[in-house]
């Protein structure tokens, strides 16, 4: 019935079609003009070309602006140089994603070079030798080499890759540990491409007036040249002015200090020392600042007679206990400790937490985003003066890179006048970013003249200067860098809970002498045991490392619910 | 059925396994066992049990989990009950829009969140705005009584699971039976306990364990409230701590281990009904209409639920629309910018097809096996089929970073599944470890529908002498649709927003899919997490349309199915 009136009249065949697939065409429609959105939208010049001569893979932890802004500039720069059409292949991935990930790349790499190419029988100790950078070489050839070592010389020696080239960013101490695991090098496997080549052709640039090997205890590149700083980075306090206001606290903070008033419980974000380099870094210039101060206090006043040499030793068992004092107080207020770099500045500018620790573009950059049209903003940023530290973003070539050409000419273009101004310029400055200001402070000291200043987004930025106003002295905290990021660890962040719970009692109850004492208690982590941690830790046994990380930790559980209990009763 | 053809069945699922799930994680966790010497030790395991932080830790994602399955079963039982039993205004629609609260993209939803119950965010400005609470005292939502937040998001987040597991069972029941009892003088609570209940408790075991496993290794919930002693969050902050430890290897096993331990009890509790026999329902399901006042309260309950459980999305939604928000209601004011920018992203075009690509593929494999799977475990009594069972659930346990760190392991140059990876192109190797993450979800169903479908009507078929495919195609698979694609929408739904094996697998811009780039934009600076709300519309936008559409257009099949 319903296919013979059809075919008399198409119109109702139609409207019996529709009526009977209504909700099926409807579905249809709405996701094709789902689909169709990001079509019509699609960009027109795109950083990947489908067709391309040549390919420059980096892996890298910055950001999609960072990467944007250079990825455009170098492979405009590499097609008018040569005329070649550059893919700039970006891996991304945060920095602890991206230690995995060299890690576990290269040791299959190499095991496939020992086993296929060498022919060796692979084993445990090849495995954990290669990329060892304690394995000492003997310097005579003729010497008889253990296993560990053969394996470590054959890595060295070889031109073992995995496809990538570059790695560019992250802190310097995750550039140092590559470096020392073998997997940074200087120069190719001819040994005219690579960093080396660098150094020759622009020795200005690796100069006091440019870039120095060093500043305030912070290396700026690496003397065997396997990287060098592109960009500076400081970590520091970001802050919201109405939460800050809204708790009472009339002064915005300047110092690490400011983040231990006990009113701020509950409302600061920290990142996790275990999984940043630079966030331990930053800890342990918070504790040399202490040390300073302490030695500076007993100077003036000593009490006792004692020559220069004790007043230091002293002042740095003091500036110690007080530095992790502060550090406690600093996480018994806080709400986290993440590994996400920019939860913190995201957070404390919509008002989630009060203050938080973050590298400087970060905030700057947040600073800027919620920015009133009167010039007011919310959100502010302090380096600590004394207290904050100048640390480079690297860029290095990895070992067996398949474009050691066009990596060298990146780096170069990176640490040349058109990179360096990348990184600060405005938005649509002659030689700046197109698309936004990338807020990052270039390396090179002589970049920061008159003539830069005027295109600059941080015109006043001097991190030279900043850096100077204090001498970081390497032997006082350097074997102590694990132990500052372990007794984070057992002392605060696996312990928080109860922590906190102690911490907000006892300013409840306005810190009886009793219990606070017992929550400061760190007699346990004095700078003696710290110097023995040190050295127990430098063991490498790991199960040991366990078991006392379960030990410490226990120990100021227990010490935090003791100190709940005597601050409840007021003593 | 032939045995031949089921032992076929099981050789080739157990070869699955071991090549795609077995081997990637143990590549991964061995290190646990091995001691500094290089020989075996169970010292890192103990170590978990030693330390009472870990041990808490493990007791309150127990607690999580027995609570957030508690309030699904309870919120999702009566809603079922309502929609296959009565006729309300917008019926329809609710159901379809019951699905809604899966489909939260990541990375987005906790900015969403945050957006709503941030200190400084809409609820507590509107508490605010009506004197309900003191300007300078908002409440902090996120940062105290985490717990039970926890619990109450999972709560939102996961009902949808039993939902739809229990509407399937529902409407597999023979309406007769219960007619039966009635008609025999059974009152309605005492019918719906015996007879009902039993009925589907193939559906509810399946949607049950699936959230009871989902809500104990949650990651991001957890994360979202910054709760950090629980089992999953413990081993997502150690496992990417750099000194290199052994120890969060040994926290995946234990996780893993109770996790089939807690399987296995609740299999051996709840799944001993022997209810199977029902059959087909062999009459329509009188729906019955309600009164007005009442129908309209069945349209209220369903809409809260959902209203409720949407909040996040409506945060995600008003983040992508505005230009700044912080201390109101609503965004300060509005724009279209955010989708011009995120859709004209070079990476997004490219990702939406990937994305789609990765995971209807996944999806099909997944059913292939799910299918598999159910059958040899329902239906045959093979020696290990519960293994396999069991193993088919073991995904949901495993964090998806360390089945990714395996699968990148053993597509290595010169490792035996190299060939996966054709040059560069990782799309193999995502599908595969997209559809071994899905799989549960159709596993799950599959057993459900053939719990529920009486074998005799099998055994017919093949008393008639149809061969044993034949039946399976024509007789069963019909019967179970309805359980097919219930799975098969989850999974296809949760694939597309699969986070950890993306992350890690996807290493070129041109094969990302959707959640990398959607990443991509939210740790860019500035306005990156805006632009990535825009994005996270946009792939909410079209998998509502996936599921309500199926929901639309199925729901008039769904009812066909049982009157045929």
């Amino acid at each position: 019935m319903e296919a013979e009136s059809a075919i008399r009249n198409p119109q109702s065949a139609i409207g019996a079609f529709m009526g009977r697939w209504r909700k099926e065409l409807g579905v249809a429609l709405a996701l094709l003009l789902t689909l169709a959105a990001p079509f019509l939208l699609k960009p027109k010049e795109s950083t990947a070309p489908s067709h391309y001569d040549r390919r420059l893979v980096i892996i890298t932890p910055h950001n999609e602006k960072i990467r944007h802004a250079f990825g455009l500039a170098f492979s405009r720069h590499w097609k008018q140089k040569t005329g070649e059409t550059l893919y700039v292949d970006w891996r991304v991935g945060g920095t602890s994603e991206i230690a995995l990930m060299l890690r576990s790349d290269y040791a299959a790499a190499f095991e496939y070079f020992w086993t296929r190419k060498l022919g060796k029988p692979w084993s445990r100790e090849v495995a954990q030798s290669f990329a060892n950078g304690k394995i000492k070489l003997p310097a005579a050839a003729e010497d008889k080499l253990s296993t560990e070592q053969e394996a470590r010389k054959a890595f060295l020696e070889s031109n073992v890759g995995t496809g990538v080239d570059l790695f560019f960013g992250g802190g310097s101490f995750d550039f140092e540990q590559q470096a020392n695991a073998g997997i940074l090098v200087a120069a190719d496997a001819t040994g005219k491409n690579g960093l080396i080549e660098i150094f020759a052709k622009h020795p200005a640039w690796f100069s006091d007036s440019a870039i120095p090997a060093s500043v305030s205890g912070e290396p700026f590149y690496d003397p065997q040249k396997r990287w060098v700083g592109a960009c500076i980075a400081r970590l520091g306090i970001v802050f919201n002015r109405d939460v800050l206001k809204r708790l009472g606290i009339g002064h915005e903070p300047e110092q690490w200090a400011d983040l231990a008033d006990p009113r701020l419980l509950g409302q600061i974000a920290l990142a996790d020392p275990n999984k940043s380099g630079t966030v331990t870094k930053a800890l342990e210039q918070l504790i040399q600042q202490q040390m300073r101060l302490a030695i500076e206090e007993l100077k003036k006043s000593p009490g006792e007679p004692m020559d220069e040499k004790a007043v230091t030793e002293k002042g740095v068992r003091i500036g110690w206990d007080r530095g992790l004092r502060l550090i406690q107080r600093i996480c018994a207020n806080s709400r986290y400790f993440t590994d996400a770099a920019t939860k913190i500045p995201l957070e404390v500018s919509q008002g989630d937490a009060a203050a938080g620790m973050c590298i400087d573009f970060y905030g700057l950059t947040f600073e800027e985003q919620v920015r009133k049209p009167d010039g007011t903003t919310r959100v502010g940023f302090v380096a600590p003066l004394g207290g904050a530290f100048a640390d480079v973003d690297p860029v290095a070539m990895l070992r067996g890179a398949p474009e050691p050409v066009v990596a060298t000419a990146f780096m170069e273009f990176v640490l040349g006048d058109e990179g360096q101004r990348l990184w600060n310029y405005k938005k649509g400055a002659p030689g700046g970013p197109e698309r936004a200001a990338l807020r990052r402070l270039p390396v090179r000291r002589d970049f920061y003249m008159e003539e830069n200043r005027r295109w600059m987004a941080d015109a006043a930025a001097q991190p030279f200067e900043d850096a100077k106003g204090f001498t970081y002295h390497k032997e006082w905290t350097e074997s102590l860098f694990n132990v500052i990021r372990f007794v984070t660890r057992v002392m605060c962040i696996e312990v928080h809970g109860e922590q906190r719970s102690a911490w907000e009692m006892l300013a409840q109850k306005g810190f009886p002498k009793r219990a606070t004492e017992v929550f400061e208690d760190i007699k346990l982590i004095n700078y003696q045991s710290a110097l023995d941690l040190a050295a127990e830790l430098k063991r490498n046994d790991k199960e040991m490392e366990m078991r006392k990380a379960q030990e410490m930790s226990a120990s100021f559980r227990a010490q935090y619910e003791r100190a709940f209990h005597l601050a409840k009763e007021g003593m | 059925m032939n045995r031949t053809f089921s032992k076929t069945v099981f050789v080739v699922m157990a070869a699955f396994f071991v090549c795609f799930f077995v081997m990637p994680i143990w590549s991964t966790v061995q290190v646990a066992f091995v001691s500094t010497k290089g020989g075996f030790t169970l010292d890192y395991v103990w170590a978990v049990f030693r330390d009472p932080i870990y041990r808490e830790g493990l007791w309150n994602a127990f607690v999580i989990a027995a609570w957030s399955t508690l309030g699904c079963i309870v919120l999702s039982v009566p809603l079922s009950v309502l929609f296959t039993r009565y006729d309300f205004p917008g019926k329809t629609l609710l159901n379809s829009m019951a699905l809604l609260p899966m489909i939260l993209p990541p990375f987005v939803g906790a900015l969403g969140i945050r957006a709503m119950m941030g200190q400084s965010g809409a609820v507590n400005s509107f508490l605010i705005a009506i004197g309900l609470m003191d300007a300078g005292h908002p409440t902090d939502w996120l940062g105290r009584s985490q717990m039970p937040g926890i619990i109450l998001m999972n709560v939102l987040h996961l009902y949808p699971i039993l939902y739809l597991n229990v509407t399937a069972a529902l409407a597999n029941l023979d309406p007769a039976m219960e007619e039966a009892a009635a008609n025999l003088g059974c009152p309605p609570g005492a019918r719906f306990r015996k007879i009902t209940l039993p009925l589907i408790m193939p559906g509810l075991f399946a949607g049950g364990t699936i959230v009871f496993i989902w809500a104990f290794t949650e990651l991001g919930v957890p994360l979202v409230f910054d709760f950090d002693r629980v089992t999953s969050v413990q081993i997502f902050n150690s496992i990417k701590d750099i000194s290199g430890n052994s120890f969060p290897y040994a926290l995946v096993v234990v996780m893993l281990a109770f996790t089939v331990l807690l399987y296995a009890l609740s299999k051996k509790l709840f799944e001993r009904s022997n209810s199977a026999g029902g059959g087909r329902a062999a009459m329509g399901r009188e729906i019955i209409k309600l009164p007005p006042a009442a129908g309209w309260f069945c349209t209220g309950a369903f809409a809260s639920c959902i209203g409720l459980a949407v909040l996040p999305h409506l945060g995600v939604v008003l983040l992508s629309f505005s230009t700044d928000w912080y201390r109101t209601v609503l965004p300060e004011s509005f724009t279209l910018g955010h989708y011009h920018d995120a859709l004209s992203n070079e990476l997004t075009l490219r990702a939406i097809a990937n994305s789609l690509k990765y995971a209807s593929l996944a999806t099909l494999i997944d059913i292939v096996l799910g299918i598999s799977v159910a059958y040899v475990n329902v239906r045959t009594q093979l020696f290990g089929r519960q293994i396999l069972d069991a193993m088919a659930m073991l995904p949901l346990a495993v964090p998806g970073i360390v089945i990714a760190f395996g699968f990148l392991a053993m597509s290595r140059e010169g490792q035996p599944f190299h060939w996966l990876i054709f040059g560069e192109d990782p799309t193999l190797l995502l599908i595969i470890a997209y559809s071994v993450r899905r799989l549960p979800y159709i596993v799950r169903s599959a057993s459900a529908g053939f719990q529920q479908v009486s074998p005799t009507l099998e055994e017919a078929a093949q008393n008639l002498g149809c061969p044993p495919l034949k039946t399976l195609i024509k007789v069963t698979l019909p019967l179970i649709a309805p359980n097919l694609i219930a799975g098969g929408l989850l999974a296809f739904s949760f694939a597309m927003l699969e986070v950890s094996d993306s992350m890690i697998l996807a290493q070129q811009a041109q094969h990302y899919p959707i959640t990398k780039a959607i990443y991509a934009l939210v740790s860019a600076l500035g306005d990156g997490p805006y632009l990535a709300a825009a994005l996270g519309v946009w792939a909410m936008v079209f998998l509502a349309i996936t599921l309500m559409g199926a929901g639309l257009i199925l729901g008039k099949k769904l009812g066909a199915l049982f009157r045929a």
